[in-house]
């Protein structure tokens, strides 16, 4: 064991030489030269015939290429047969004999071709090769050159060792774990070291920001959230069920990966961001700390800028494992058939994307239609019609009722009567981008009918832009949500959309309901795709990045006046009523304390009750007013559902929570310690 | 003031200084310190003494604006003690250490120099220098959590001088030290105050301060009850010491006697022989053993560090004035006799440049009672340094 020890200072300090590491670092860029050159080559050949078969598919030919298809399976390009026997019979061409959807299509005709280990989202831009290899690289170096050579190789020789063994052992699953911790846990090391070497400057923001990162990795608190994270992330896909579509599988890995890295980083950021100011301070270690000349503010912000470096590793290494791993599933097998193709193209069109989604645009009544049916209502009411000056906030809430009762109305579709299928068109705009991009549209719906009984199945027939060539009929589940593929090419030239949809139900007399299909006010959407998930991802993780600042600001303005438990407390309150904000909000619309005109005060215990409620109402409603802004940023829910993170909620959550919430924070922070006394009255001198 | 050195020549100055500690309620708890006036003057090692619960503590953590004043005036370097400006000039050794217990002594070092702003070359030599001189250097890659009590006052130490404060204060120093070591802060502060520092030293050992003190204020109940330097609060005027070689006849000392009683109409009160001070015999001791190299496991502590003798700036100058080879090639190569010739003409050069017997022997005289002598002759390298710092401003100031 000694010498072994002894043979690794000697490497140790061989690498420490310069020539050492120049020699490293060629040998290590010979290898990913090695890997990446032919890796390159094969992607630009298949991006080229993938393009290739498009242009076909689109061409003037195209109707000729999309019958062969459906005869064969295949499609010939410069004499070689391209695609699958089991897309045979599959409908490539619409009524009209256009190609439904020459993107999709182009992908299903080149899913064989492709070899396994090539991911398909690469064939879109093959120059993100060129990206990863220089990220690879550029790791490599790094290890070489920050003097992480050695533990580089040996978590290389562990994850490759560990690899074969749990393979011949029949434990695949274990041996992608092992080599998953392996590579996170290097790659944690990596990233802490680069932070240091970044923050190497001789001032003293950086100095105490450094601080916190060696207190991260030497504590045992920050290690056991870290070494939690560590071995918890790569367990995750094991635990998936490998029986389940493709599509709910990736949509789990997404959720519990993300979900997972992001609340155990809130638990550290909460305590490591509490301890290393209430500790400080109860050890007076912050004596030799302000004694040099260092301003308080200088000190809360170099704590803050550890932490929130802590947190930018942390999210980049659980944020590029699980990308690596989506890129993995996505080459994952599927079901036999087309309904495992049709899987797979789901799991590309609905979740490994960013898409917007868009309501329609609903009619509403002007000012005088308004007052003309409130003035109706109160006519129609005798007590109301009796009062001779109505309150100006009865009006207002009668005003309100109506507008909405119109907007109900226009959700509402009424059952056949007599054999005449009711009706309503809804209107989308803002589509331009869409038919520009060509892509198909998600039609999303969720409607109640009847009693609303899961059990029961009805139908519902669509039309769009009032053309009955393109009426199409539909069989849905009350309360469950459902989609049907829209055809990019359906939207006008004014980038509208019009959707009339029938309600094809025919009630049975003798039933007491009347058979009405109405839907929500998020009910009916329309979703179309903007841009490609791997920058909805990077964006995601920002704006958790963005919501860690702000947890870690609070927890060290908290720390600065109470003491660890109780300044973990409230910010870890802070942080949940945060999270759950929008829950609270809705649940806030259906909270209803008694009125103060309606009460009576002489029952006690009926006051205190009273009491109770009205704070509970105020406290929550005080919370959904100041951290709201919080709990609407949920990035994972929009990736999880193939929503966009766009750069304006990026800009939003970095100016609101990033910048002037956590502003203020460290800012009051700042002041209390100012204010505060650090040396306590001790008696003995 | 600029960034460069300070150039008031009160350091601290206090009037009326009064903290009251007070509970929730604002009610009074404790008059920790109350009504105090006192300066310190620049070049000045000033003793803070008094019993345990006499303000002394209270006092400095008012001046590093660790507490605020509750009444009364106080400057620190003509600025509010919370100025952050004036702490660049300000080292401090706290009663107890309070570092961080995950750091080892090169970090700890390292991580206090950054927040002073010295870049990357001064602070690793500076850390190799005052470890070497505290005696950590073999514990250099341990973790100050491990740290004896001793130790962690070495290692506080350190901290308190790696920006070659301006004014170093001292709250207990010596606090967990043994004789010897002791003894090495002593000639510190000694050194210190040769090169223009001012010390503020508190301390509730006397001896300590009475050693090396140019003035001295005794508190108790927070408020000062005397103060001076050591010779105007301590010599008896009333009382002569005259020191002779032993005398071995009995008649000699009644002939002299006779004398003092027809000229002064005194007498003897004792006759006695000398004693040497316990610190004195036991370093006496201690440095025989070492000339014997008797094994120790215990601490060795070095010299003053060099950069506190105002010698960093002279090695920078030494580097370019003598090529510089690496130590290895050096200890692979035996100097041929013109080679050792040539080293040893070399050291000489160094001796006289550097003046470092005088140092030594300076050290040597203060540590048996005699007063340090108040020469201001600068070195070739001083008065090469205020060359140069006229024409470039040091980095780490």
């Amino acid at each position: 064991m000694t010498s072994i020890l002894s043979i690794h200072r000697k490497l140790q300090y061989w690498q420490e030489k310069r020539n050492a590491r120049l020699l490293l670092t060629a040998i290590l860029s010979i290898a990913v030269l090695a890997l990446l050159i032919p890796t390159l080559f094969s992607t630009y050949q298949l991006y080229e015939t993938r393009e290739e078969i498009f242009t076909v598919l689109i061409g003037p030919d195209s109707r000729i290429a999309a019958e062969q298809i459906e005869e064969t399976g295949f499609l010939t390009l410069h004499g070689k047969d391209i695609g699958d026997v089991r897309l045979k019979g599959f409908k490539f061409l619409d009524e009209e004999g256009r190609v439904i959807n020459p993107a999709d299509a182009t992908s299903l005709l080149i899913r064989s071709s492709i070899p396994r280990w090539i991911p398909t989202w690469l064939l879109r831009d093959p120059n993100l090769i060129w990206i990863g290899g220089s990220l690879a690289l550029g790791w490599c170096i790094s290890s070489v050159w920050l003097g992480l050579f050695f533990p580089f190789l040996y978590s290389i020789l562990l994850g490759t060792t560990s690899w074969f063994v749990f393979r011949a052992l029949g434990l695949p699953d274990v041996s992608l774990v092992i080599v998953g911790m392996c590579i996170l846990g290097y790659s944690y090391h990596l990233i802490l070291q680069i932070f240091r070497f970044l923050l190497r400057s001789p001032r003293q923001v950086p100095a105490i920001a450094r601080g916190v990162l060696l207190e991260a990795t030497r504590t045992r608190m920050s290690i056991a959230f870290l070494t939690i994270l560590l071995i918890a992330l790569p367990l995750i896909p094991i635990m998936l069920d490998p029986e389940s579509p493709l599509r709910h599988r990736v949509q789990t890995m997404l959720s519990r990966s993300l979900g997972m890295t992001f609340v155990i980083a809130a638990l550290l950021t909460v305590f490591l961001g509490c301890a290393t100011v209430a500790f400080e301070i109860r050890d007076r270690q912050i004596w030799q700390v302000l004694t040099k000349p260092v301003s308080k503010l200088g000190y809360l912000f170099g704590k803050w800028l550890g932490i929130v470096s802590l947190n930018f590793a942390i999210l980049t290494i659980a944020g590029l494992s699980v990308f690596m791993y989506l890129q993995y599933m996505r080459t994952a097998p599927v079901a036999e058939g087309l309904q495992g193709e049709l899987d797979r193209l789901a799991v590309e069109e609905e979740i490994l994307t960013a898409r917007e989604e868009t309501l329609p645009i609903y009619e509403t009544l002007t000012n005088e239609q308004i007052s003309f049916r409130v003035d109706e209502l109160i006519e129609a009411d005798s007590e109301l019609r009796d009062i001779d000056q109505i309150q100006v906030q009865l009006r207002q809430k009668l005003r309100e009722e109506v507008q909405e009762e119109f907007l109900d109305m226009q959700r509402a579709i009424p059952a056949n009567i007599d054999g005449e299928a009711f009706s309503h068109s809804y209107t989308f705009k803002g589509l331009k981008q869409a038919k520009k991009l060509g892509t198909p549209l998600t039609f999303k719906y969720k409607f109640y009918i009847g009693a609303a009984d899961e059990q029961e199945t009805y139908e519902a027939g669509f039309v769009y832009n009032g053309d009955l060539n393109t009426r199409h009929k539909v069989t849905y589940v009350p309360t469950m949500t459902h989609v049907t593929m829209v055809p990019a090419y359906l939207i006008d030239d004014n980038g509208e959309l019009t959707i009339t949809i029938y309600n094809l139900l025919q009630p049975d007399p003798n039933y007491y309901y009347k058979g009405t299909m109405r839907f929500d006010k998020d009910g009916i959407q329309l979703l179309y795709r903007v841009g490609n998930f791997e920058s909805n991802f990077f964006r995601a993780l920002l704006v958790l990045l963005i919501k860690l600042s702000f947890l870690a600001a609070l927890a060290i303005a908290a720390s600065t006046f109470l003491s660890f438990p109780v300044a973990c407390m409230i910010t870890l309150t802070v942080f949940a009523s945060g999270t759950l904000s929008p829950y609270l909000s809705q649940s806030l619309e259906y909270y209803f304390p008694p009125s103060t005109s309606d009460f009576d005060f002489s029952n006690i215990g009926i006051t205190i009750q009273w009491a109770f409620e009205h704070t509970v109402h105020a406290i929550a409603s005080a919370m959904v007013f100041c951290l709201s802004g919080f709990g609407s940023q949920r990035p994972t829910n929009e990736l999880v559902n193939g929503m966009l993170v766009s750069w304006g909620t990026v800009l939003q959550g970095f100016l609101t929570i990033g910048v002037i919430w956590s502003g203020a924070v460290l800012g009051a922070g700042t002041l209390i310690l100012k204010k505060r006394q650090l040396a306590i009255y001790s008696g003995k001198g | 003031m600029n960034a460069s050195q300070p150039t008031v020549n009160t350091i601290v100055e206090s009037v009326g200084l009064t903290k009251i500690f007070r509970d929730f309620w604002m009610r009074t708890k404790a008059t920790a310190v109350d009504g105090i006036s006192f300066q310190i003057q620049k070049g000045e090692l000033f003793g803070l003494l008094g019993p345990n619960g006499s303000g002394k503590s209270t006092t400095i953590k008012l001046i590093l604006g660790l507490l605020n004043k509750t009444r009364g005036r106080l400057t620190v370097f003509g600025r509010e003690p919370h100025d952050v400006s004036v702490k660049r000039f300000i080292g401090f050794l706290p009663e107890e250490s309070y570092l961080y217990p995950y750091l080892n002594c090169n970090e700890t070092l390292d991580y206090y120099g950054r927040l002073y702003g010295i870049t990357r070359k001064i602070r690793k030599r500076r850390t190799e220098e005052l470890l070497e001189m505290v005696g950590l250097t073999q514990v250099a890659h341990r973790h100050v959590g491990e740290f004896s009590k001793g130790m962690m006052r070495r290692i506080g130490l350190a901290q308190a001088l790696i920006n070659d404060p301006e004014f170093l204060i001292l709250d207990e120093p010596t606090n967990g030290l043994d004789p010897i070591g002791t003894r090495q802060v002593k000639d510190l502060l000694i050194e210190l105050k040769r090169r223009g520092k001012t010390i503020l030293l508190s301390s509730h050992l006397l001896s300590d301060v009475e050693d090396v003190c140019d003035r001295m204020t005794i508190l108790y109940g927070g408020k000062i009850h005397a103060e001076g330097t050591a010779d105007e609060l301590l010599v008896d005027t009333d009382r002569t010491i005259i020191r002779i070689p032993r005398i071995r006849n009995d008649d000699t000392i009644s002939k002299i006697e006779q004398i003092l009683q027809q000229e002064e109409g005194t007498s003897i009160e004792s006759v006695e022989q000398p004693r040497q001070n316990l610190e004195s015999f036991f370093i006496e001791i201690v440095d025989r053993a070492r000339e014997a190299k008797i094994e120790t496991s215990g601490v060795k502590g070095g010299t003053t560090a060099p950069f506190l003798k105002g010698d960093e700036e002279g090695d920078v100058l030494i580097d370019k004035l003598i090529d510089h080879a690496v130590p290895s090639e050096i200890a692979s190569v035996e100097p041929t006799n013109e080679q050792s010739q040539h080293q040893d003409e070399e050291k000489e050069v160094l001796k006289t440049l550097l003046k470092a017997d005088e140092v030594e022997e300076k050290a040597k005289e203060a540590s048996t009672k005699q007063e340090v002598s108040e020469r201001t002759d600068a070195t070739v390298i001083d008065s090469l340094l205020h060359d140069q710092e006229d024409e470039h401003p040091q980095d780490n100031k």
